[in-house]
């Protein structure tokens, strides 16, 4: 059982939960992710931590309230609820090194995972340069700012562009909707400029068993849970990874409906 | 032509260069402000600190197609942390460094002593007065009693009679004014929510960016032209050529907040490295030239 620590809206939509889960707080590192599960019948949904605290136990999470685990979560828990697993930290740490000037592209939600990885590039005493965007609102601009440049954008893979027309990063990190990621991987491709990319499939057991979180990356097939969360974005197969995202939609469909008695959005 | 000078003189401050970050989000921490200092603005502006932290409401920043709408208040640190913390770190950037405080007399009455050490100058934000210009004569006239560092007043764009608004500041005895701070408050919704784009009571925010360049212009043109003291002008700048068009219109220095994070904080170098060929392409020799040539 972890116990909701506090909650907020951090702008249309999209929601901070900080979660008490010491020893996940005590691993935690740039780029891993946890797995929770709301109670004994819900589904597991993957969730990037983008901050920790170690001292007072505790993760952060921020997703934007979408599908029907999301809006229960938002709906049903509060500060003091527990939910019912954690599991974590999953996935590889991203190797920070040395890189010199790094751009960071964050689209909706998504910019949260950008963060942790921000502030470890500061720290490692690289230039950040971070462009966020949501279609409504802004949020964490103090955090950003305190470890990076951030500039609000509109359309993150125009503002990629129009940015590299001025000044070149070692590498790019985008974290976004698969076409955010895939349209920015595209320019940087063009301009042979590295990319790493946050991706976010569906998962299950998050320990390379069920095959649900397979993509296809350099010719290859990797489980995102193992493998990743992070992969050169050159080498993504974006297409596959479409045709995967949406082959649950119209059972994630239904899942909203039953949960919410009617249809929505 | 030699290369034009853009160094500047404003209320006995010698600046490298007219740039400066406004008060806000990139002065809001040390780091943030050294990434500015980087840049070679000619003075640092530190977010505006009060006698307690801020609860900002969330979001607090939002991006429109023309600017920004925000509800930032002031520094969501509290004033200790900037006394025994922060305005060191800022003072040690080497550059001048203009301390923001608001926001009553007897607050900027508390808050000057403490952060004496590390200022050059104050800026003292009056985001939050009415109509009336009386409030502004106080608060110049406390800080003017409690240092003999520059006083300017920083005025806001939503009263109907702004020059009597600088006069009252300049009676009070600043010695500078900063015009203007963002306008407002204004409303953004978020259609498909049905609800505010920004936090807070009514989802308020203040508008700023090229949306509010002409308000600003026209301000620091009245005010300018109303007061002996120096302007600095702020509101909407984004390039060498805006610089030179607030110089025209009265001001004799200039601050830059959305534009460096609507575009990047490589606003501030690009219109440095802009600004001297521009004059020369004007056949100007010196910034200070320019500063109210439109008043006739
Ligand atoms: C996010 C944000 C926060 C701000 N915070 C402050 C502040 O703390 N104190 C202040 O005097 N002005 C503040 N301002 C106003 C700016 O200093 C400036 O006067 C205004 O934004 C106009 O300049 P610009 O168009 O270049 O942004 C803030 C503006 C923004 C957008
Ligand atoms: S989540 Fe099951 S294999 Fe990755």
């Amino acid at each position: 059982m972890y116990k909701i620590v506090s909650r907020r809206e951090l702008c249309g939509g999209i929601w901070e939960y900080v979660l008490r889960a010491p020893l996940v707080a005590r691993a935690a590192k740039p780029g891993q992710f946890i797995i929770i599960r709301l109670h004994e019948r819900g589904e597991r949904i993957p969730l990037g931590i983008v901050d920790w605290d170690p001292g007072q136990g505790a993760v952060t999470v921020v997703f934007r309230e979408r599908g029907k685990t999301t809006s229960q979560l938002v709906r049903e828990y509060c500060p003091g609820d527990v939910i019912l697993d954690v599991v974590g930290p999953l996935g590889n740490p991203v190797e920070i090194g040395r890189p010199g000037r790094v751009m960071c592209v964050g689209e909706d939600a998504w910019y949260a995972n950008l963060y942790p990885l921000a502030r470890a590039l500061w720290e490692g005493g690289n230039e950040v340069i971070c462009l966020v965007s949501t279609p409504n609102g802004s949020f964490w601009m103090d955090k950003f700012s305190a470890v990076a440049e951030v500039n609000l954008i509109g359309n993150p893979a125009a503002a990629l562009r129009e940015r590299l027309e001025r000044e070149r990063p070692a590498l790019v990190w985008a974290s976004g909707s698969p076409a955010m990621m895939r349209a920015c991987s595209e320019i940087c491709g063009e301009r042979n400029i590295p990319i790493r990319v946050f991706l976010h499939p569906i998962m299950l057991d998050g320990t390379g068993i069920c095959g649900s979180c397979r993509v296809e990356v350099g010719g290859e097939g990797k489980f995102v849970c193992l493998d990743g969360p992070t992969f050169d974005g050159a080498k993504v197969n974006w297409e596959a990874l479409e045709v995967r995202l949406s082959a649950y939609r119209e059972e994630e469909r239904l899942a909203l409906v039953r949960y919410f008695g009617k249809e929505t959005g | 032509m030699r290369v034009p000078d853009i160094s500047v003189e404003v209320a006995g401050l010698a600046l490298a260069n007219p740039l400066m970050p406004a008060a806000g989000p990139l002065t809001s921490s040390p780091k943030a402000a050294e990434r500015i200092a980087a840049t070679g603005v000619g003075a640092i502006v530190a977010k505006t600190i009060s006698v307690a932290a801020a609860e900002v409401p969330h979001p607090n920043i939002a991006r429109l197609p023309y600017g920004l709408l925000n509800c930032e208040l002031w520094s969501e640190d509290p004033p200790e942390r900037w006394f025994s913390e922060y305005l060191p770190a800022f003072k040690a950037l080497g550059r001048p460094l203009i301390v923001s405080l608001g926001y009553k007399p007897d607050e900027v009455r508390e808050l000057i002593p403490k952060a004496e050490p590390f200022a050059d100058a104050f800026e003292l934000s009056t985001h939050y007065v009415g109509t009336d210009p009386r409030p502004l004569y106080e608060i110049a006239k406390a800080a003017k009693e409690t240092t003999e560092k520059p006083v300017f007043i920083k005025l806001s764009p939503h009263v109907p009679n702004i020059e009597e608004f600088a006069r009252a500041a300049e009676e009070g005895g600043a010695d500078g004014l900063v015009a203007i701070n963002s306008l407002g408050p204004g409303l953004a919704i978020d259609i498909r929510r049905r609800k505010p784009l920004l936090g807070g009571e009514h989802g308020y925010g203040w508008l700023s960016g090229p949306a509010i360049k002409p308000i600003a212009l026209r301000a620091v043109y009245d005010v300018s032209r109303t007061v002996e003291i120096p302007v600095i002008g702020v509101g909407g700048i984004a390039s060498a050529e805006d610089v030179v068009e607030f110089f025209m219109a009265g001001a004799s220095a200039v601050q830059i907040l959305s534009a460096a994070i609507l575009e990047g904080v490589k606003v501030f170098s690009e219109i440095l490295k802009e600004l001297p060929n521009l004059l020369s392409e004007l056949g100007v020799e010196s910034l200070r030239d320019l500063v109210g040539v439109v008043h006739g």
